[in-house]
């Protein structure tokens, strides 16, 4: 277990300890005592959503944000375990292309409409609309083929090819169900969401101030969490808050001072302050999907060739470099995934690729790059051995540390750094780069399809930036969506990752870990699969 | 009437080159627009790339996009936020109120700080004057970001007077309009204080000194009026660093605004909302320079038409 979990595991048992120890004073018996069932709850979050609509926007925090707002057909543990939630149940078809779900009928919308096959229906109609032009959520459903209403409460979604992931797209908030009349009131008015967006979640969407804070009110008629939500009924919190405060200093100002119950995104320096405040607490999650790595260009002049790639591979010394970089923060990478990634991550990998500066020279010297040039770095044919890197923003300074590494080595990695997301996105779709730089958050093993199946090119929006195109690959990759057995699957995966590995087409680095910075008064919060908080069973103690 | 009507084609011409200047800039980004509408971190498909590009009349030649552009601005329609997917010109609506508010309210507050501190200062005694002035170096030479960091963890996270940003309230707008106002009254105040020196060596300080009139009305019946003159040209100045200012003070602050708006979409390359920024800006500047030629006139009577009085 990594430590990261360790921790949480640890405020939640200490939380649950003093839960029980002060408020068992006016209960008999063993019993811990119910929780006060009001209050409410202020969270600072750093980033505001450009558009509310899930369906359409491609940004993490508009599904964090409309988490509380919009329920799902599954429901996806913080563990990664799937669970029935808006469905009771499903049915998968043996070739692994139809998913018959069948539907709770004692759900209700917050404007007062019933949940059928018939909203469900239309909930997918709206994702896949052309004049919807989703971001994100469509591109989830992957080979989509349609949905059909079977009777009024099942309905039944198809693929062109089996698509086993599809049961964890269905739990993400990009698949959330909304009333189905709201979807008809525009791509303007979904993406606002001035007045609210309607669900069927714990908590009804409210007043809404661009750039200072949305509101949301306990829906009191809910009956519909899932089995390992934590709790039942409506939620605990009677209103919550969550206040947009893009600067740090000021996000964490206001969480030290009282002036909101919890803030996401504490700054890696700011940590310390936190754990020594005796008022507050830190919850941390290793996010899954695929972690923080190097993508290595096959198909480029430089990397096509095998022993230049395992040369850069192990001339990092990656483990020094993140424990410098993070201050203990996050945790080395030894697979392309997640260790929280569900089903999937292959942890026999650990350790098997140590940095080795010497097996590094040795196979460069093979490969030709004998030559030095007048400021250390190897060169062949007089050409100076450059590593090409184009970064959307600013280099961070994990990668700037990598640079400075690689010079040890006599390889040059060239940060070209730019604001303009059009420059990078072109040279990326047209292939003009050595390696490229990136994390990608996802609660299911299948984002390895993103990253190494063929077609996954990034002119066809994938991320398979290190240009794969082994027809082995796609075997294990298409199996691996095929399978229904979760052993099976994590077996395909690892498959996957060994050949990445094996065949450096691939360099993780670090592992994202998302940090949450809350008050002692909050109780029974945790962190969600993708390590946002779950606001629906939590509760804050009166001061 | 005529001097209306030339004032009028002038500030059309000053908005029409500054949107003209922001159109091209942006053009002269090389690449597809179509990656800045959807951003980098989506799924999306080469079709939908071309149903993007033909729903924002990216696929039109330069020159009818130029004028389609044009042709919006003139109707003050700004086309639709690529992000947001809204209208600019109700985003921008919705976001300028919270920046009126604090850019009125330091307005307010910079010129009575200054006219203060520069009257207190410009007696005959030197010390007073060295520390404003040493003062005023150092507020002027602080990245407001900082100072409002400062303001904050003083006033807000330490003593707890003042909150963070709470909705709307007088109290959330004290610590940003102290934030925005501080830089800008201690330049002003130097202004002003050279004035004030200035007036206070001319006959006419001497002549009223001498019919008794007490010091402080000198300085403020007599002098003040001759520092205002320079102090006023600076008018220009000043609402660029409020804009400008708003920029760092709504973000630091987490207040919601134009400010607020303008960072957002230069990152996320929201183009048509950052042309919209553009063009309001301009507008804003052409009305305070109308302004601040009518207040010249009614501080210098000497500039006014009918007094016949030359200006010197």
């Amino acid at each position: 277990m990594p430590p990261s979990r360790a921790v949480l595991a640890a405020v939640v048992l200490i939380a649950l300890a003093a839960c029980g120890t002060e408020n068992t004073g006016g209960t008999s018996g063993g019993q811990a005592a119910e929780p006060a069932v009001s209050g409410t709850l202020t969270h600072a979050v750093n980033e505001e959503p450009d558009c509310w609509d899930p369906h359409v926007s491609a940004q993490d925090v508009t599904s964090f944000l409309q988490r509380p707002v919009y329920d799902s057909l599954v429901y996806q543990t913080p563990d990664g375990a799937l669970e029935p939630w808006l469905a009771t149940k499903w049915e998968i078809s043996p070739d692994s292309k139809t998913y018959t779900f069948t539907l709770r009928e004692d759900v209700v919308f917050h404007d007062g409409a019933k949940l059928d096959a018939e909203a469900v229906k239309a909930n997918f109609d709206h994702i896949t609309a052309k004049e919807t032009n989703s971001q994100y959520a469509a591109g989830l459903l992957g080979p989509y083929k349609g949905v059909t209403v079977v009777g009024p409460h099942q309905v039944k979604v198809e693929f062109d090819r089996p698509y086993v992931p599809f049961l964890q797209a269905a739990s993400t908030t990009a698949l959330g169900i909304a009333s189905p009349a709201t979807l008809k009131a525009g791509p303007d008015k979904l993406c606002a969401a001035g007045a609210g967006s309607v669900g069927s979640g714990p908590f009804t969407s409210g007043a809404y101030v661009r750039g200072q804070e949305r509101t949301y009110t306990r829906n009191a008629a809910y009956n519909w969490a899932p089995k390992s939500a934590g709790h039942t009924g409506p939620a605990r919190l009677e209103t919550l808050k969550v206040r947009f405060i893009s600067e740090a200093a000021t996000r964490v100002g206001a969480l030290t001072s009282g002036q909101v119950d919890t803030a996401s995104a504490i700054p890696a320096n700011q940590l310390g302050l936190l754990t020594a405040d005796p008022r507050l607490q830190v919850l941390d999650k290793q996010v899954p999907g695929a972690v923080n790595a190097f993508y290595l260009n096959t198909k480029g002049a430089l990397f096509s060739d095998v022993r230049v790639r395992r040369a850069f591979q192990r001339a990092i010394d990656v483990d020094t470099l993140v424990k410098s970089v993070f201050q203990g923060l996050y945790q080395r990478a030894w697979s392309p995934l997640s260790p929280t990634t569900p089903a999937s991550y292959d942890a026999s990998l650990e350790n098997t690729w140590p940095p080795d500066p010497a097996l590094s020279a040795k196979l460069l010297d093979e490969a030709g790059w004998t030559g030095r040039d007048a400021e250390g770095y190897r060169t062949k044919d007089g050409k100076r051995l450059t590593v090409v890197a184009p970064i959307y923003g600013e280099a961070s300074t994990f990668s700037q540390a990598v640079q400075g590494d690689l010079k040890k080595s006599g390889i040059y990695l060239e940060l070209l750094a730019s604001t303009d997301a059009i420059e990078i996105g072109g040279r990326l779709d047209e292939g003009r780069y050595d390696v490229v730089e990136l994390s990608w958050a996802r609660g299911d093993g299948d984002i390895l399809s993103h990253f190494f199946f063929s077609d996954q090119t990034s002119k066809n929006s994938g991320h398979n930036f290190a240009q794969v195109t082994d027809p082995e690959v796609d075997t294990w990759l298409t199996a691996a969506q095929t399978a229904q057995e979760p052993a099976q699957r994590a077996a395909e995966y690892a498959k996957a990752q060994k050949w990445a590995i094996e065949n450096a087409v691939v360099v993780p680095t670090y592992v994202d870990t998302q940090n949450l910075g809350a008050s002692k008064k909050v109780r029974d919060l945790r962190l969600s699969i993708s390590a946002h908080p779950e606001f629906y069973g939590a509760w804050v103690e009166a001061p | 009437m005529r001097g209306v009507l030339t004032r009028l084609v002038s500030a059309a011409l000053v908005v029409w080159a500054a949107a003209t200047c922001a159109f091209l800039v942006l053009q002269l980004i090389p690449g597809d627009p179509v990656y800045a509408v959807v951003g980098s971190d989506a799924l999306v498909s080469e079709e939908q790339h071309e149903r993007i590009r033909a729903e924002y009349g990216l696929d039109q030649p330069l020159v009818v996009q130029y004028l389609s552009y044009v042709a919006r601005l003139a109707t003050f329609r700004f086309g639709d936020s690529y992000q947001l997917q809204q209208p600019v010109a109700t985003v921008l609506a919705d976001q300028l109120w919270p920046t009126v508010q604090l850019a009125l309210a330091a307005t307010v507050l910079a010129p009575i700080l200054a006219v203060l501190v520069a009257v207190a200062t410009s007696g005959r005694r030197h010390w007073p004057r060295r520390v404003a002035a040493a003062v005023e170096l150092v507020v002027v030479s602080t990245p407001s970001f900082w100072l409002g960091i400062m303001l904050l963890t003083i006033f807000s996270f330490r003593l707890g007077w003042l909150p963070v940003s709470e909705t709307g309230g007088v109290a959330s707008l004290v610590l940003p309009t102290i934030t925005l106002a501080l830089p800008i009254a201690a330049v002003l105040t130097q202004v002003m204080r050279e004035g004030l020196l200035a007036a206070l060596d001319q006959p006419f300080a001497v002549t009223a000194r001498a019919r008794g009139v007490p010091e402080t009305a000198v300085r403020y019946r007599h002098a003040l009026r001759h520092s205002a003159l320079p102090a006023l040209t600076m008018a220009g100045w000043f609402t660029g660093t409020l804009l400008g200012g708003a920029v760092i003070v709504e973000n630091v602050f987490a207040r919601p605004g134009i400010g607020r708006v303008t960072l957002q979409a230069v990152g996320d390359r929201d183009l048509p909302v950052v042309q919209g920024v553009v063009a309001l800006s301009a507008v804003v500047f052409v009305a305070v320079s109308v302004l601040v030629d009518v207040l010249y006139a009614v501080v210098d009577p000497r500039l006014r038409r009918r007094t016949g009085v030359q200006a010197i």
